[in-house]
């Protein structure tokens, strides 16, 4: 009876990640890149990034560990959206309107009003210095906060990767 | 040239293919082959001279638009508004001379360049010397592109654009769409020139920067050493007491051994043959000299790189090589942070580096047998991040040697002026879209070296007929050649 269960579970979750790859798929195939993205409606659903980030630059972390959840968060949204190219997000401002629907699936994984995006929408630390994106690969992203000096490449910047 | 491959090249290319295609053909048949081959003249190609073409690759995406400037108050004021706190002063510029046949415009060299404009305008004042040009804004392209299409993304872009590794992997390779095995385009023209040119003593790619992509070849593969020599085993100068010594002695002494197991038999097989290759190209380099050219490198990395490269080069009949590829690496471009004083710094260290190697040249009387080109992952954006610059696509880049009709700007130098309705802009922060695509440069350099029938060219750049012609060529007119910086008659077809 057990084995029956399980087997029905995996089969269920089976059924929802074909149904949720399709739906995605169909987007990508849909949808060419546009670098023009529709403007979100003021009543949008939350996005993963509300949900990941919700604990970004709050005074029970640190701003290291900002910069680990956002790496986190960034990797995340990668996995997500695989056709991509690093002119899209190889700057701080590319890689905010990356994430706030200016990818492929013209999907927003970030809120414009996120305390993580400035008034002129770029992705800061929690000094409000704006975070140094640099494309060391494809595969990799370099993340540098100014740190508590706010003042780019001093010895008090947190970088990641390490 | 045409499609149409000769007897000539037929037989040419048996003998590497015999070498190399065993998987395709059987081992025997292909040593008949090169047999028939041997037996009817053929290789080595006829020829006597000895070409070496060296790349000089400088890592982490030099800004080349504060290398060559627009000289003129209207280009440079244009230069100056971009830049603003990035800009060289107009004064501090070094002039270049441009011959008549250039484009007209006045331009200057960052004022830590001196060797480079000596090189440009002629050495020592002698304008029959002129070795330099510059192509400028040069870049990675699959196909000619424009901003409309960069924009919609209506035709291929290479992948992965204003990313370090990727770029550089492009310069390498030629081909900014990725290919299903990773070659460089040098390697993939010695497998071509290799066997045909060489003694196969050692290999004919030889780096002093490390393993690189752009020797890698399908068949062929690089020889790697430092500015001391080959990296042997043998260190016999040693301590014999040092445990790197005790290491050797007992690698070698396993890689002597008998195996009956066929894969360790074949290893041990492959590295005794690294290693005499290592002890004999080392035996050869430590034949040379201390004085061996008379003139003076710079006591620095990239100076002794240089001269280490100098005596590889005065070293090609005594190591069997009429055909040889040289890379060096020299990084630190990477200006983020700061963009001038770091810049001028690298330029103080590279350019007399780059003089003492050229001088050295002509001092052995190699200068029509040597080209030095240099590569970058990428430019950098014209405007400023805050007195550093970023990553961009186009950019200068330069070619030297006795080959080159020097003193000339070629390519399109963009206007810098730096406006949305520019089409030479893209993306953010003034990123300039190559005019010329690194196939056009790789082309002349391949023309140079003595590559030739069509066929080469598709499998060592795949992408040139997007840009270029190759049947147009005609080695009397340097209008009908990629870009046009060979002098004429110095290759043939």
């Amino acid at each position: 009876m057990k084995k029956i269960l399980v087997s029905l579970l995996i089969l269920f979750l089976g059924f929802l990640l074909w149904t949720s790859f399709q739906k995605g798929d169909s987007k990508e195939k849909s949808a060419g890149f546009s670098p023009d993205p529709e403007p979100l409606s003021t009543a949008q659903a939350e996005t993963l990034g509300d949900r990941v980030l919700e604990r970004y630059a709050s005074s029970g972390s640190s701003g290291m560990e900002d910069l680990q959840l956002f790496e986190g968060y960034v990797q995340n949204v990668f996995l997500l959206i695989k056709n991509r190219d690093t002119r899209h997000y190889s700057t701080n401002e590319d890689l905010a309107l990356f994430l706030l629907g200016k990818n492929t699936y013209r999907t927003a994984y970030l809120s414009p009003g996120h305390p993580i995006l400035n008034e002129k929408q770029q992705l800061v630390d929690r000094w409000n210095t704006p975070l140094k994106v640099h494309a060391l690969s494809s595969k990799v992203l370099e993340l540098r906060s100014a740190g508590p000096d706010q003042k780019l490449f001093t010895e008090d910047d947190l970088v990641l990767p390490h | 040239m045409t499609n149409k491959q000769t007897r000539r090249d037929f037989l040419q290319g048996a003998p590497c293919a015999a070498l190399g295609s065993s998987a395709i053909m059987s081992t025997l048949l292909n040593l008949k082959m090169a047999n028939n081959a041997v037996a009817a003249g053929l290789p080595l190609d006829g020829g006597s001279d000895r070409k070496t073409l060296v790349c000089l690759f400088l890592h982490g995406g030099i800004d080349s638009y504060n290398i060559l400037v627009p000289r003129d108050d209207t280009r440079y004021q244009a230069y100056a508004d971009t830049r603003t706190d990035i800009a060289l002063q107009q004064n501090e510029l070094l002039a270049l001379e441009q011959v008549a046949s250039g484009d007209g415009q006045l331009y200057g060299l960052h004022p830590a360049t001196g060797s480079y404009r000596d090189l440009f305008n002629g050495i020592d004042g002698d304008q029959e010397k002129r070795r330099l040009s510059f192509i400028a804004n040069i870049g990675t392209l699959i196909q000619p592109t424009t901003k409309a299409q960069y924009d919609d993304e209506t035709v291929p872009l290479p992948r992965s654009l204003f990313s370090h590794s990727d770029q550089t992997e492009q310069w390498q390779t030629s081909i900014p769409q990725g290919d299903t095995r990773l070659t460089g385009w040098a390697g993939r023209m010695a497998d071509v020139l290799h066997c045909t040119h060489n003694q196969n003593l050692t290999s004919m790619s030889l780096s002093f920067a490390g393993n690189n992509v752009f020797q890698v070849g399908r068949q062929t593969s690089q020889f790697v050493m430092n500015n001391r020599g080959a990296l042997t085993f043998s260190q016999d100068d040693r301590d014999t007491d040092h445990p790197t010594f005790q290491k050797n002695i007992a690698v070698k002494s396993l890689m002597e051994q008998e195996y009956s197991n066929m894969m360790q038999k074949a290893f041990a097989e492959l590295t005794s043959k690294s290693i005499s290759e290592q002890e004999f190209v080392q035996d050869k380099f430590d034949s040379l000299e201390d004085n061996f050219a008379n003139v003076t490198f710079p006591n620095t990395g990239i100076g002794r790189d240089f001269e280490s490269a100098l005596k590889m080069i005065k070293l090609r009949p005594e190591l069997g090589l009429r055909r040889q590829t040289i890379f060096i690496g020299f990084g630190g471009w990477d200006h983020h942070a700061e963009l001038l004083a770091p810049q001028s710094d690298r330029l103080s260290q590279l350019a007399p580096a780059v003089e003492a190697f050229q001088k050295g040249i002509e001092e052995l009387g190699l200068e029509d047998s040597v080209m030095t080109f240099t590569a970058s992952d990428f430019a950098r954006t014209l405007r400023s991040n805050g007195g550093g610059s970023d990553h961009a696509w186009g950019g200068n880049q330069m070619v030297f040697g006795g080959a080159i009709d020097g003193g000339k700007i070629l390519g399109e130098f963009p206007d810098l002026t730096f406006s949305d309705s520019n089409p030479i802009y893209v993306s953010r922060g003034g990123r300039t879209l190559p005019g010329v695509s690194v196939d056009e440069f790789f082309a002349e350099l391949l023309l140079w070296f003595g590559l030739k029938g069509e066929s080469n060219f598709e499998q060592v750049l795949p992408n040139l007929s997007n840009f270029f012609d190759l049947s147009q060529v005609n080695p009397a007119d340097p209008s009908t050649f990629p870009i046009g910086f060979l002098k004429p008659n110095t290759f043939e077809v």
